[in-house]
C-alpha cells in the first residue's frame, strides 16, 4: 500500500512546495485540491483491489460479500420506498398517485435508509464470515455510502424536495430551510449571525450540523455492525432483531437528541453529532471483546 | 499438476507507461501525468505503477534526497528488462494483428 500512497503525497508535496516557491497563489490552491482528491482516489482503488482479490481468490467471502451486497440492495430500496411513502402518504388532501411526485421524494428518503440496509447487510450477510477482506470490502462500502449521503443531503434532497413541492401546489414558492443545498444553509446562518450576533439561528444550524452528521452515519454503523458480527456467530436468528433495534435505536436517538438541540437545551452540534458518538464509543468499548471472540479466546 | 506459466498482460495504461519510461528513460508520478497528455490520470498512475512493480515489468527507488528542504522524496520508476520485452512483444502481437497499428 506505501508503494502507492507515499509517491502520491510526495508528488503532491513536492507540486504545491514548488508553485508556492513561485508565488503561484491560484495555482497552489488547485493543486492542493487535486492532490487532495487523487489521495482519496488512490486510497479508494487499493480498497477495491483488495475486494476485487478477495472475490477472485476466496470463495467464502464472495459468498459473504454477494450475500450481503442482495440484502444491502433489498433493504436499502425497501426502507426508501416506505420513507418516501410516509410524507407522500400523509398529504391532508387525497390525491391520485402521481408517480413523478412520489420519485421526487426518493433522495429525502435514502439517506436514512442507507444506513439501515449496510447495518442490515453486514449483520445478516457478513455473519460468521468476518475477514480482514470483509472488513474492508464493508468499510470500503460504507465510504462509498457515506460520500452518497453528503451530497445527497448536502444537494440532491433539497432540490428535488423544491421541485416536488413545486410540482404539488402547482407553481414556484419559496424554498424553505429543508429546501436550501448545504452551502446555502450555511451562508444563511452567517447572514442572521450578522445581522443580529446574538440571534443562535438554532433551527437551522440543527438542520446544517444534522446534515454532516448523517453523511458520517453509514460509517459509524457499519463499523459498530461489524464489532456486532464478531460476537454474534452465524446466529441470524438474534441478528434480524439486533437490524431492527441497532437502526430504530440510532433514529430514536438522532430525532431525541435533535429535539434537545431545537429546544436550546444542548449545543446545535453536539445535538447533530451525539447519535454518531454514542454508538462510536459503544464501538470503541465494545471492540476488544469482538476481538478476543473472533480470535477464538472467548468461547 | 505443474502450474502453467501465465502470460504477462499488459494494459493500455500499462503499455503508455512502458512506451513513456523507454522514451524518457526515468520518470516520477506527475512526469507521467504530464507526458502521456491525458492519457493517465493523477488519481490512477500510482496505482498501475504499483501494479506493474507487482508484475516486475518496472522498477523503482526514491531519489536521494529532496531537491529543496521540506518535500518527501520522490520515487523514481525506470522499465524492467522484462517490461521492455513484454512491450516490445505485445507492441509487434499489436502490429500482426492490426496492421495500422504504429503507423
Amino acid at each position: 500500500m506505501e508503494r502507492r500512497v507515499e509517491p502520491t503525497l510526495a508528488d503532491w508535496q513536492n507540486e504545491y512546495l514548488d508553485s508556492v516557491r513561485q508565488g503561484r497563489y491560484w495555482t497552489s490552491h488547485w493543486i492542493q485540491f487535486a492532490g487532495m482528491l487523487a489521495v482519496l482516489k488512490v486510497v479508494a482503488l487499493i480498497a477495491l483491489e483488495q475486494s476485487a482479490y478477495a472475490l477472485a481468490h476466496d470463495p467464502d467471502s464472495r459468498w459473504a460479500l454477494a450475500k450481503a451486497t442482495m440484502i444491502f440492495g433489498a433493504v436499502t430500496g425497501t426502507a426508501t420506498a416506505v420513507l418516501a411513502w410516509i410524507p407522500f402518504n400523509a398529504m391532508p388532501v387525497a390525491r391520485p398517485i402521481d408517480l413523478q411526485e412520489l420519485l421526487l421524494l426518493i433522495p429525502q428518503a435514502f439517506p436514512v435508509a442507507i444506513p439501515i440496509g449496510l447495518t442490515a447487510a453486514i449483520l445478516l450477510g457478513l455473519a460468521g464470515r468476518v475477514s480482514t477482506r470483509t472488513i474492508v470490502a464493508a468499510l470500503t462500502g460504507a465510504v462509498i455510502c457515506s460520500m452518497m449521503s453528503f451530497l445527497t443531503l448536502g444537494w440532491l434532497a433539497p432540490s428535488s424536495n423544491q421541485a416536488y413541492r413545486t410540482q404539488v401546489i402547482g407553481h414556484e414558492i419559496a424554498r424553505g430551510d429543508n429546501e436550501l443545498t448545504l452551502g446555502e444553509l450555511g451562508t444563511r446562518i452567517e447572514q442572521i449571525r450578522a445581522f443580529d450576533p446574538s440571534a443562535p439561528a438554532r433551527r437551522l444550524s440543527v438542520l446544517y450540523h444534522t446534515r454532516w452528521a448523517l453523511s458520517v452515519t453509514p460509517l459509524v454503523l457499519a463499523m459498530f455492525a461489524l464489532v456486532l458480527t464478531g460476537r454474534s456467530g452465524r446466529t441470524t436468528m438474534l441478528n434480524l432483531p439486533a437490524t431492527l433495534l441497532v437502526s430504530s435505536g440510532f433514529a430514536l436517538l438522532l430525532v431525541w437528541t435533535n429535539n434537545f438541540a431545537f429546544r436550546g437545551s444542548v449545543p446545535p452540534l453536539l445535538g447533530a453529532w451525539l447519535p454518531n458518538l454514542t454508538f462510536a464509543t459503544v464501538t470503541a468499548a465494545l471492540m476488544p471483546w469482538s476481538l478476543r471472540h473472533r480470535a477464538g479466546i472467548v468461547g | 499438476m505443474p502450474r502453467k506459466a501465465r502470460v504477462p498482460t499488459l494494459s493500455r495504461k500499462e503499455s503508455l507507461i512502458l512506451e513513456l519510461l523507454v522514451e524518457h528513460e526515468q520518470l516520477y508520478g506527475l512526469e507521467f501525468v504530464a507526458a502521456s497528455r491525458r492519457g493517465l490520470k493523477r488519481g490512477t498512475v500510482y496505482v498501475t505503477l504499483g501494479r506493474m512493480e507487482d508484475k516486475g515489468f518496472i522498477t523503482s527507488w526514491l531519489e536521494d534526497a529532496p531537491p529543496r528542504a521540506g518535500g518527501l522524496p520522490r520515487r523514481i520508476y525506470r522499465a524492467t528488462p522484462l517490461g521492455r520485452r513484454v512491450l516490445s512483444a505485445w507492441t509487434e502481437m499489436a502490429r500482426q494483428l492490426v496492421p495500422q497499428f504504429g503507423r
